[in-house]
């Protein structure tokens, strides 16, 4: 009698039934599988961006390498202005075109506006460049939102499980291990969720938001660059 | 933007389905497999009933109790005035372990007394030389013997090795003859051997006896001997809670030292004897009106199912239930 009881407690205290993470999801309460599902396509979300950030930042870098060659190399102005402004231009491209522009606009015509060409330039320049930087931190923010909040959106989908797992415990009446350890590890898997949304997003924010930083002062510092030239092509045309 | 999102969307899929593969369910930790752990309820009595034992007895009979103190008159047997009754009983642990008693000293020479400080006071005699010259006769002298005392006689000193006090215990009278019946059976069954019979043989001159002689060896116990007969603690813990079911009043803040302790007499088929009497005093103000509830719950059990439920050997004697004296706390 007394060995049959123990044999009984030995059989529950073996793990029961099914904890694939597939089970653990669809056993959830349904506010955990919102916060899931809501954790899930935030790190969807967040990988797109950190893709998107990567073509985009790679794609620049080479522009940028590519026009600066271009643009030292010593070829016509000129030249180098005709063939870009049919395209659509980004970054330091987008700059000189944007340069060029006002700068071919203000020779245009009878009377040649150079008095204070030297500032609309700038103005130009400057202009291009917020948009510039614009696209480039376009969704960072999505990244560095998501990096925060995450962990607490996966926090509040445990603390949610691991409530109704203790009504349960209490309904149930029943404190054995096999009653709580499924619906604490399925609350925990929010957490875990949030978490994995949350790292690569913090990780993607840091990474990007510092390169754009150092792209935003190469396209200054060719902006600089390129209006001290012009700069000095306005002043030898006024004196000469 | 859409790049970004496909790729995405493909990485997650590949990280869910691969989830799939490689967890596909937990891993259970591998419980080995419990045997069944056999339970045995043992009584608070050995416990609380503890005997005095010897601490230079030997381990190989470590619950046997050390003989009680105080010498027992038994009855002298008419047949054979000169044998010790309890010689006899002695039998049993020689024949458990021959080889303790050949290992035993030779017999002491006659002048020297028992070394036991008790105040037995008979001088151990010289070994019987007639009985060493034949052991044949003494033997057959054996099952005789067994007919009223149990078994064939052992010599006394034979046990003082291990058990520096003659033996003595009150429950020798009591064997019961089915036991010594069963006894000598098992000696006439075994081999014969004159070395073990030498050893076997009565060296004491026979002589009136007084004393019985515990037929157990002292065997390692407490150091102190509580009182043999009354009721154990569970049996005493079984009476105060069938006195509390019925015990009503008042419940409040009682002071820590507050008991009622009640005296009262029980007849032996376990009803009252007379009106249970308060034994104690309390200044604490309803004192007087929760005693005497413990004494209507104590009427209470009697009327109800009575006290037989405690055992009727245990009725007998100075500690036994003849007379109660409950200690009554108020919770």
């Amino acid at each position: 009698m007394i060995s049959e009881a123990f044999a009984q407690t030995t059989e529950l205290a073996a793990p029961a039934g099914d904890i694939s993470f597939f089970a653990l999801f669809l056993g959830a309460h349904i506010v955990v599988k919102i916060v899931m599902l809501g954790l899930i396509a935030a790190s969807v979300w967040c990988w797109a961006i950190i893709v998107d950030k990567q073509l985009l930042f790679t794609r620049t870098r080479r522009q940028m390498n590519r026009f600066e060659s271009v643009f030292w190399s010593g070829q016509s102005l000129e030249d180098l202005y005709q063939t870009l402004v049919s395209r659509a231009n980004t970054s330091m491209a987008a700059l000189f075109v944007a340069a060029m522009r006002e700068w071919k606009r203000s020779h245009e015509g009878k009377k040649p506006a150079i008095a204070s060409l030297q500032q609309r330039i700038d103005r130009v320049m400057d202009v291009t460049i917020s948009r510039e930087m614009e696209r480039l931190e376009n969704r960072l923010l999505v990244l560095a939102t998501v990096g925060s909040a995450a962990p607490f959106v996966g926090l509040f989908g445990t603390v949610w499980g691991i409530m109704t797992s203790f009504q349960a415990i209490a309904a149930s009446k029943n404190t054995n291990l096999t009653v709580v350890a499924p619906g604490i590890a399925e609350a925990l898997f929010a957490t875990a969720l949030g978490l994995v949304a949350a790292i690569p997003a913090v990780i993607a924010y840091n990474k990007y938001s510092a390169e754009a930083t150092r792209l935003s002062s190469r396209m200054e510092g060719f902006a600089d660059e390129f209006s001290a030239i012009l700069s000095r092509q306005i002043d030898e045309r006024t004196q000469g | 933007m859409r790049t970004g999102l496909v790729v995405s969307l493909i990485g997650h899929a590949v990280v869910l389905f691969w989830g799939l593969i490689a967890f596909p369910s937990a891993q259970p930790f591998s419980v080995e497999p419990v045997d069944a752990l056999p339970v045995d309820l043992v009584p608070i009595e050995e416990v609380t009933k503890t005997r005095v034992g010897d601490k230079t007895a030997s381990k190989d009979n470590p619950s046997a109790p050390k003989p009680a103190d105080k010498p027992v008159e038994a009855p002298k047997k008419a047949s054979d005035p000169g044998k010790k009754p309890t010689e006899s009983a002695k039998a049993a642990p020689a024949k458990s372990e021959p080889k303790k008693v050949a290992e035993a000293p030779p017999p002491e020479p006659p002048a020297e007394p028992d070394p036991a400080p008790e105040p037995a006071k008979e001088p151990e005699p010289a070994p019987e030389p007639q009985t060493e010259a034949e052991p044949a006769p003494a033997q057959e002298e054996a099952p005789k013997e067994a007919e009223k005392a149990p078994e064939p006689p052992k010599p006394v000193n034979v046990v003082p090795q291990s058990k520096p006090t003659p033996p003595r215990r009150t429950q020798t009278a009591a064997l019961d003859p089915a036991k010594t019946q069963n006894a000598r059976e098992q000696e006439e069954e075994k081999k014969f051997d004159p070395n073990e019979i030498s050893n076997l043989l009565n060296k004491v001159k026979p002589e009136g006896g007084e004393r019985t002689v515990s037929e157990e060896p002292a065997g390692l116990g407490a150091t102190r001997a509580t009182q043999q007969q009354g009721l154990s603690a569970s049996q005493l813990d079984l009476l105060v809670s069938k006195i509390k079911e019925r015990w009503n009043y008042v419940p409040d803040a009682f002071p820590p030292d507050l008991v009622v302790v009640v005296q009262f007499e029980l007849t032996r088929d376990g009803h009252l004897a007379g009106t249970p009497r308060i034994m104690n005093s309390n200044p604490y103000p309803r004192f007087r009106q929760i005693a005497e509830a413990a004494v209507r719950a104590i009427i209470a059990v009697d009327r109800s199912e009575g006290f037989s439920f405690l055992p009727r050997d245990r009725y007998d004697g100075n500690g036994g239930w003849n007379t109660v004296l409950a200690n009554l706390k108020p919770q």
